[in-house]
């Protein structure tokens, strides 16, 4: 009753907002164009079919209203207005307990409508078979090009390892420490018995050259023996050295002929000792016994140089092997880091492997899942009466509620004594009586 | 009996004067707001009793806006001088049992005293058996509480739809404070008309007041 008492109350109120209300309907119902709907039919098949409330019942009607079907929709049918008012447009709800779901599409154009229902429901049957069976293809053309770029980097890491091997093997191996100190060892022995015999050589080229220089006297010797011209000289000079003195010892100095005589030993003395100053100045190369002296001094000098560059050749090589061995961390940790590398992405691979082995197999499984069939298109669009009636029936019922609301709150907020419960409890005295208004 | 029938809310409100007061009483009607309806429930409800058989008198106390004289179609009634003796007050014959009178005077409320104005309540009771106080607006002057405690009752009147005003909330405190004795709530105006919602008027049960009351005789009766 207090109901009543209020919207008695404020009935102005509550009259002209349904006048109002049942006026704009009314106008509305009249001006509005008429509105086509076409129905196509879909059917899902798969595991849970005949299931209530089933996933593919309510993928069924999500999927239609999904953005990508609608927008698919709208791009078929060369439709320009908002995505919002193309979805408001559609209908689409699985009966219960079935698999068959009608999607509605209301428009102005009756052909609209009618190619708007159709495009749905093929363009849901194509989303599904998307959603179900193209993420596989997805997928699989991914962990394709995954497995292909681990291919080619593994193979890319392998081959900078061989060509670090190979240019370097005796640091590429695991054993490299071992092996250059080996090399070392033996370049270092090899060395020692180099030098020691250099050492050898070059007091033989000493000996040489001091045998060479005891050898001279000797070789000026051998040149004048066998220097004809001096040997004549010589043999002269004895001669008549000889005759002198023997006249000396038999005479006087006064016996004819003897100072002449002396006189021409003294000459024959000169000549011989001049012929000496001129082979003097002969080369000693000249004494063959000098020459063959000299051969083996230069003989030795070559074995001694030999042994120089050899030693000095062990020296690079033992210098280069310690260069090695101070380098072989770095190329160590260099090679190490690379058989790392090559190794992650060996085991990226792998895993690449197995995921795609796993999804053949999901992929496989989810062929048998289930379809969604177009089996009745939209041929005729009817009049969409049944939805304005009811959207009038619902605007005037909103208008009813709009005007009860508006009334409850005027009235809330009205501070006059409007009833007898609220004057006894504004003075908190009983009433006795009313009277009329006077 | 004038003209139709009364409102049957007047006869409530005698029935239940009847049964609360004994006769001789006084009774105030007084409000919080002009306009409450104050003068035009004094009016029936001394019409009423006057119908019931009780010998009544009816005061105007209001002096903000003294009615009751045009109220009753007697014309401007006039105030006595004092209030020491009844015989001052020089009281007007409205209708058969019924007279009427004004202390609505400024001069005269200037002199008035509680005691003095108690006195003056014993007299009339002791000359009607109901007396009617229609009073102004109880903080709008002291005249207003003074009469509330010198009559036997209060009744608070107040015009159903007009807007809760604060000293709605203290009227009722304040008066017992004075030791008033406040009978109850009558509320004037209501749509559905008296109790029983035979929608009569208060007045003259037809609607209009001021024509309806023949002129009485002039002094007591």
């Amino acid at each position: 009753m207090a109901v009543f008492e209020v919207l008695w109350r404020q009935r102005l109120v509550v009259a002209l907002i349904l006048v109002v209300g049942i006026a704009a309907t009314v106008f509305t119902a009249l001006t509005q164009v008429p509105k086509y709907q076409a129905t196509a039919t879909v059917l899902y098949t798969g595991h849970d079919a005949g299931n209530s409330l089933s996933l593919g019942q309510l993928d069924m009607a999500t999927l239609v209203t999904s953005q990508v079907v609608t927008t698919r929709a709208m791009r078929k049918l060369h439709v320009n207005e908002s995505l919002a008012d193309f979805t408001a447009a559609i209908a689409a709800r699985p009966a219960y307990q079935s698999n068959v779901m009608p999607i509605s599409f209301t428009s102005t154009d009756s052909e609209l409508a009618v190619d708007g229902a159709n495009a749905l429901a093929h363009g849901l049957r194509d989303y599904f078979l998307e959603v179900t069976r193209g993420r596989f293809d997805g997928l699989s053309t991914y962990l394709d090009n995954a497995i292909r770029k681990r291919q080619q980097q593994v193979a890319e890491l392998d081959h900078r390892l061989d060509m670090a091997s190979a240019g370097d093997p005796a640091l590429a191996g695991d054993d490299a420490m071992t092996v250059l100190n080996a090399r070392l060892n033996s370049l270092l022995a090899e060395r020692d018995h180099s030098a020691a015999e250099l050492t050898g050589s070059q007091a033989q080229v000493a000996a040489d050259s001091e045998h060479l220089g005891a050898m001279a006297p000797l070789a000026r010797k051998q040149i004048a023996d066998t220097d004809y011209v001096y040997r004549a000289l010589q043999g002269q000079w004895a001669s008549d050295a000889a005759q002198l003195a023997s006249q000396r010892s038999a005479y006087t100095s006064a016996y004819p002929g003897m100072s002449g005589l002396s006189k021409k030993v003294a000459g024959e003395g000169n000549a011989v000792n001049e012929r000496l100053s001129q082979l003097d100045e002969t080369p000693s190369e000249q004494s063959y016994a000098y020459v063959s002296a000299l051969a083996g001094r230069d003989y030795h000098s070559s074995v001694a140089a030999g042994g120089e560059a050899q030693v000095s050749a062990y020296d690079r090589e033992i210098d280069q092997v310690r260069q090695e061995l101070a380098r072989l961390p770095e190329v160590g940790s260099r090679l190490a880091a690379m058989r790392r590398e090559r190794d992650t992405a060996r085991a990226a691979y792998d895993m690449l492997a197995q995921r795609r082995e796993l999804l053949l197999a999901e992929q496989a499984q989810a062929a048998t899942t289930g379809t969604i069939e177009v089996i009745d298109e939209a041929r005729v669009a009817v009049v969409s009466s049944r939805r304005g009636v009811l959207l009038n029936v619902g605007a005037a019922l909103g208008f009813l509620l709009l005007a009860i609301t508006v009334a409850f709150l005027l009235d809330s907020a009205d501070r006059r004594m409007r009833s007898m419960d609220s004057i006894s409890e504004v003075y908190g005295k009983p009433i006795i009586a009313t009277v009329k208004a006077s | 009996m004038m003209n139709g029938s009364l409102d049957p809310g007047l006869i409530v409100i005698r029935t239940t004067l009847e049964a609360t007061l004994k006769a001789p009483f006084s009774v105030a009607l007084t409000s919080t707001q002009p306009g409450d309806g104050k003068s035009a429930t004094a009016v029936g409800l001394a019409r009423c009793f006057a119908d019931a058989g009780y010998r009544t008198a009816i005061v105007d106390a209001n002096p903000m806006n003294p009615s009751i004289g045009q109220a009753l179609g007697v014309g401007v009634l006039a105030a006595p001088r004092s209030l020491e003796t009844v015989t001052a007050l020089r009281m007007t014959s409205a209708a058969p049992n019924l007279d009427a009178g004004s202390i609505a005077d400024a001069s005269l409320l200037q002199a008035t005293s509680s005691s003095a104005l108690r006195s003056f309540a014993a007299d009339l009771r002791g000359l009607y058996a109901v007396t009617i106080w229609d009073t102004g607006n109880l903080f709008g002057d002291a005249l207003s509480i003074q009469c509330a405690t010198a009559c036997d009752g209060v009744l608070i009147v107040v015009r159903y739809g007009r807007r809760v005003v604060p000293d709605d909330a203290r009227i009722v405190a304040t008066l017992e404070q004075v030791g008033a004795n406040v009978i109850g709530i009558v509320p004037t105006g209501y749509p559905g008309g008296g109790t029983n919602g035979a929608g009569r008027n208060a007045l003259s049960g037809s609607g209009s007041v001021r024509p309806s009351l023949e002129l009485g005789r002039v002094g007591k009766s």
